[in-house]
């Protein structure tokens, strides 16, 4: 066990930061539309072209092929030197791609792969329905089989980055006798196919992230089926695997610095006395437990990791999602409660801090990805035996 | 850069003190009239009150982890909170260099009582009014915060007068103290850190003692013609309580980390790990109770046992409150 990085760690931090402070953009990124769908393929293009893409695909796949704990370096030094968020190639670089490469064939690994690596094409996800959101296996979007195509018919909703996206990975039944985890397929959608309405969802912080998306008799070759046909569930479920590991540290870096600076506010801001407002007792008391629970949290991520990097179990399920979305809720409720009435003014966009929208933007996550109430149910039944719900 | 899997050893140690602690000290023992203090001779025999010290003063030379894998084990036992003041109160000893107090208490010939400061009332303005926790008429004992750690001898007590415990499972007594007469004392931070980590461990032991029991209550009491833990307002109880003594565990390990790495930031991570894990253990004390309903609620049932030790370890070396104080000064 250690905590201490070795000299060849260490000299990789420091090749990190040289090439981030030197290429990071300096300019806000957009965060609407074809300028940010603009902005986040040319970060991509900067960063294949410094040998930085696909960090952690493996290297047969133009990937970086890196190991976790290096993964972990560039995470805290991409944080560190304000680099942008992924943005709209989330789902392109860590699911679609990671479920090409472990379950694609080699014309859809050689065609799409190296595309985005190069920040050529960007992707969105087509998993939850109106009627299938906490309850996945409920999918109801129809593929029929018609010689080598499936005609695509349904709705699929969230879909984030759905307006902006080259190719969808989509999950529909294609056997229509077929009910819950069985008969669905994993097909690669090309959002420009005809057939297609995409309608974008404005979010309670009145950005454009997610979409409805419908499918008119859209017509999809069968070669755009990942894993097999009617075995869709078992790709799927290789996809959201993906979301193990690393990512879970960006989101807290991303906290632990919202937190320090939180706690700088409080020492300079005055309150109605003209005290700073860690002066407080329950200011500083909320600042102080953000500050251990977000060390906790960065234990948690951190030994997560570990385990994985040495292929032992998880910690019991999704415990640090499911500790991160509330403690995110928390802390911006806190910066809120800071502001006083400021707390009712939104910044200027690429103005520094706007902790009212973040605030908003922070309810999302106990809902996305798993609510807290199924991350709930998970931890009961898969690390307590406890019965399940169906 | 980080590994926070246990190796091969730490997980024999772990094993080994939970099979020792099982078979000794079970839960059951806290319903009679005991004291862990009897067990003391056999714990130094297995060398858990030197384990980090090095081999040249007398102990095993292991590091903060592996101490803190033993501490968890102890708080998963509810064993005296003394555990902590003798694993502590040999190094004080070792500082001071009296070799031979060191020994005995290492060997469990000595046991190591805790100190803890009462709030400052105007009437003590004289002296220091402490609480004492099984420390027997004669027995040394420990008390810090997070700024400084002393070992004191019993002879800089008066007007001690044993008081009723909250935590009837531990002796407790009242005095006043001369804080000026300690067998050794330092107010660099490292060990008031070490011994926090220590009493995190403790903590983060009892949050996770409470979840088998409760899980397993859940699964056998049928209402409504169906296990309890099948309702979701329990099982989400119960899924905060793994939640909870994760998070407390994690922390608590990051701390032992940073100790055996040499950070200049253990005694923030310390002080983390009290927080996190004095939440850990009275929430999930406290599901414990209400999960249990009405059997909870009795002197048969385990769980106010854990409900008052976690309110002993949380008073230890100073409560939550100066742990967040201490979080948000300065650097």
């Amino acid at each position: 066990m250690r905590l201490l990085a070795t000299p060849a760690e260490r000299a990789f931090r420091d090749e990190v930061r040289g090439w981030l402070v030197a290429n990071v953009p300096r300019e806000p990124r957009p965060s609407e539309g074809a300028a940010m769908r603009r902005f986040d393929l040319a970060w991509q293009r900067t960063q294949y072209d410094g040998g930085w893409a696909g960090l952690a695909w493996p290297k047969e796949h133009g990937g970086r092929g890196l190991s976790l704990v290096q993964q972990l370096i560039w995470l805290e030094e991409y944080v560190r030197a304000g680099a942008p968020w992924i943005g709209c190639l989330f789902v392109a670089l860590n699911h679609g791609g990671p479920t090409l490469i472990a379950r694609g064939t080699e014309a859809q690994k050689a065609y799409h792969l190296p595309r985005i690596l190069k920040g050529e094409s960007v992707w969105c996800q087509g998993f939850s329905e109106p009627g299938a959101g906490s309850d996945l296996a409920a999918v109801k979007a129809r593929g029929v089989v018609e010689g080598d195509h499936i005609v695509v018919t349904g709705q699929k909703i969230w879909t984030s980055f759905g307006h902006v996206a080259d190719y969808q990975e989509l999950l529909v039944r294609t056997d229509p006798a077929s009910t819950r985890h069985r008969g669905l397929s994993w097909v690669i959608c090309d959002m420009r196919a005809p057939g297609i309405t995409v309608t974008p969802i404005v979010t309670m912080a009145g950005h454009v992230h997610f979409c409805q998306v419908f499918y008119d008799a859209v017509r999809i070759p069968i070669a755009n089926v990942v894993g097999r046909l009617n075995e869709g569930w078992s790709t799927a479920m290789t996809t959201l695997s993906f979301e193990r590991g690393t990512g879970l540290v960006g989101w807290q870096i991303e906290l632990s610095r919202a937190v320090e600076r939180l706690i700088a506010l409080a020492r300079t801001l005055l309150d109605g006395e003209g005290q700073p407002l860690i002066a407080q007792g329950d200011i500083a008391q909320r600042l102080a437990r953000a500050r251990a629970e977000t060390a906790a949290l960065r234990a948690m991520a951190y030994e997560e990791v570990s385990r994985i990097d040495r292929g032992e179990p998880g910690m019991g399920g999704p415990v640090g999602a499911l500790y991160y979305g509330e403690l995110a809720q928390r802390v911006h409720a806190l910066a809120l409660d800071m502001l006083g009435a400021d707390a009712l003014v939104r910044a200027a966009h690429g103005a520094g801090d706007d902790w009212p929208t973040q605030h908003l933007e922070a309810f999302r996550h106990t809902i996305a990805g798993g609510t807290s109430e199924i991350r709930r149910n998970i931890i009961a039944e898969r690390t307590l035996g406890l019965p399940r719900e169906r | 850069m980080v590994d926070l899997v246990p190796d091969d050893g730490q997980r024999q140690i772990r094993e080994s003190v939970r099979a020792f602690l099982d078979d000794r000290a079970p839960i059951a023992r806290l319903h009679a009239p005991s004291s862990d203090l009897a067990l003391w001779r056999e714990i130094g025999a297995l060398g858990w009150f030197g384990l980090g010290l090095p081999e040249e003063d007398g102990g095993l030379g292991l590091g903060a982890c592996d101490e803190m894998y033993v501490a968890i084990e102890c708080g998963r036992a509810l064993l005296s909170p003394a555990f902590v003041g003798t694993v502590i109160g040999a190094r004080l000893a070792t500082l001071a260099g009296d070799a031979t107090l060191a020994a005995a208490i290492v060997a469990g010939e000595r046991s190591v009582g805790i100190g803890i400061a009462r709030g400052g009332r105007r009437e003590d303005a004289g002296g220091a009014s402490v609480l004492l926790v099984d420390t027997p008429e004669g027995s040394p004992f420990c008390i810090w915060r997070p700024d400084g750690i002393g070992l004191y001898p019993w002879g800089v007590l008066s007007d001690v007068a044993p008081v009723t415990p909250l935590d009837e499972a531990t002796s407790l007594s009242a005095a006043m103290m001369n804080v000026r007469g300690a067998i050794a004392a330092t107010h660099d931070a490292t060990l008031p850190a070490r011994a926090d980590m220590l009493v995190s461990a403790m903590l983060a032991g009892l949050a996770d003692r409470a979840i088998a029991p409760t899980v397993s209550y859940a699964l056998t009491r049928e209402q409504f013609g169906r296990p309890i833990g099948g309702f979701q307002a329990i099982k989400h109880r119960c899924a905060d309580m793994v939640l909870r003594s994760t998070a407390a565990a994690s922390q608590t390990l990051f701390a032992a980390l940073a100790m055996d790495g040499g950070l200049p930031t253990i005694g923030r991570e310390a002080s983390a790990a009290r927080i996190i894990g004095a939440d850990a253990a009275a929430a999930n004390a406290a599901s414990m109770v209400q999960i249990h309903g009405g059997i909870g609620y009795t002197d048969d049932c385990d769980a106010h046992l854990l409900v008052k030790r976690a309110q002993l370890l949380s008073r230890i070396g100073g409560d939550v409150r100066l742990h967040e104080r201490r979080l948000l000064e300065e650097d």
